[in-house]
């Protein structure tokens, strides 16, 4: 089977899902919202987003699109299960929005099916997958920013043009890539690096959040820096929808946060661990607005 | 030729207005909202094509891939489509390594869900009309 008939086999199949990572306000521990990941069967192409979507992948450029859609509509579908709770980061291939006039009819009829707002959609940009017509592409992104979508650049550091794109594209949020928050607690350097990235960004009106924060140390230094925003394997690995929307998920979120408050602040934050459950049960009912 | 599909669904409604849609002269469709009615059907039916919900009882509970087992143990000509309205990348990973022909995450268009069938060999009036 060559690349293109598998992925094309198992898309007609239905074989596409999404997983949800929390987007954590560090802050006040409130969740933002959720990213959407591709899952599809393992040991096919789709196992792996990067054989499909990275730079050495073996499939056609229209059949990439098609995927993307595809994703797009796992991750509204699932997505409206979460959306009470925070705002819905979707990645959307440059490609794809390149060619959106192609899917904004079936867009808007999945979010309408959904009972999405475009409101509660951030539309995730990979700094991976760049474009030599930036102008364009700010252009289509005023187009659906006036429609209500907000916009996030994904991996940023990761490539030459990202100042280029956060230029052009004036993207509400911008998310660090991983490679600078690993380890950061013992790098004076990468903290130098993100909290300058992070003060420029807020002058030019965008929000940072630190990808990839896998421990407690990680996770203090950036509270200690003042980052507003993070994600990752600490806060919980990515899930069926379903989950975040359970009591359980709460605590798996808060948990780590509290934590981190408590080593951060030991006299503002609770001492007691037990306190845990009763202060999630509230948290649950945050204002997300 | 005639065919048999046999709708397992917990949500009554979604049953019939899935088995009117579905139905024709060669294609009779039989229903069920719970798993032990469909496993009896699955004994005594010869039937092309099972298209059950995967949550039947509203639990957390995964009732379709047991019954996607069942048809595999003992009705192995039987295609399954399973559909959900909580899609879960681990049980689409189940669906797929058990051998489901078709998963979807609800919503589900009309027309995919009747060219799946098709697809299966078994005709329908929705993919006779939008071939």
């Amino acid at each position: 089977m060559t690349p293109d008939s598998e992925v094309r086999d198992l898309l007609l199949r239905g074989f596409v899902s999404t997983a949800f990572q929390p987007i954590i306000h560090l802050n006040s521990g409130k969740v933002v919202g959720y990213e959407s990941l591709m899952r599809g069967p393992a040991d096919t192409i789709l196992s792996n987003p990067g054989y499909v979507f990275g730079p050495t992948s073996q499939v056609s450029t229209h059949l990439i699109r098609e995927l993307d859609v595809a994703c797009v509509a796992a991750s509204f579908r699932s997505g409206r299960l979460l959306v009470p709770f925070g705002q819905l980061f979707v990645n959307i291939h440059i490609s794809t929005l390149m060619h959106i006039s192609q899917w904004q009819d079936h867009f808007r009829k999945l979010l309408d099916t959904s009972g999405i707002p475009p409101q509660a959609v951030v539309i995730e940009i990979s700094e991976r997958s760049t474009t030599h017509r930036p102008r364009v592409l700010s252009r289509i992104l005023r187009l659906l920013r006036r429609e209500g979508f907000r916009f996030a650049l994904d991996d940023f550091g990761l490539a030459y043009s990202g100042l280029q794109h956060l230029y052009w594209l004036e993207p509400e949020y911008v998310k660090l890539d991983r490679a600078f928050i690993l380890g950061i607690q013992r790098s004076a350097r990468k903290q130098a690096l993100v909290a300058s990235v992070t003060a420029m960004c807020q002058k030019l009106g965008s929000q940072v959040i630190a990808e990839g924060v896998e421990n407690t140390e990680e996770l203090l230094t950036l509270m200690a820096l003042d980052i507003p925003m993070a994600q990752g394997f600490h806060f919980g690995r990515p899930q069926a929808a379903l989950f975040w929307t359970s009591e359980r998920a709460t605590n798996t979120i808060l948990k780590p946060w509290y934590k981190a408050s408590r080593l951060l602040n030991p006299e503002e934050t609770p001492r007691d661990e037990e306190t845990l459950s009763d202060l999630s049960a509230v948290d649950s009912s945050f204002d997300l607005s | 030729m005639s065919y048999k599909v046999l709708i397992v669904d917990d949500e009554m409604a979604t049953a019939f207005g899935l088995k009117a849609l579905l139905e024709g002269p060669d294609v009779e469709v039989l229903t069920a909202v719970n798993p032990v009615a469909a496993k009896r059907i699955l004994r005594s039916e010869q039937i092309s094509v099972l298209l059950s919900d995967i949550r039947l009882s509203g639990t957390l509970d995964a009732e379709g891939l047991d019954l996607l087992q069942f048809a595999k143990e003992k009705c192995p000509d039987t295609k399954v489509i399973l559909m959900t309205g909580y899609g879960d990348p681990a049980i689409m990973q189940q669906a797929f390594k058990m051998g489901a022909s078709y998963y979807f995450e609800k919503p589900v268009e009309l027309n995919v869900l009747s060219a799946a069938i098709h697809n299966l060999g078994v005709p329908n009036q929705l993919s006779e009309d939008n071939p």
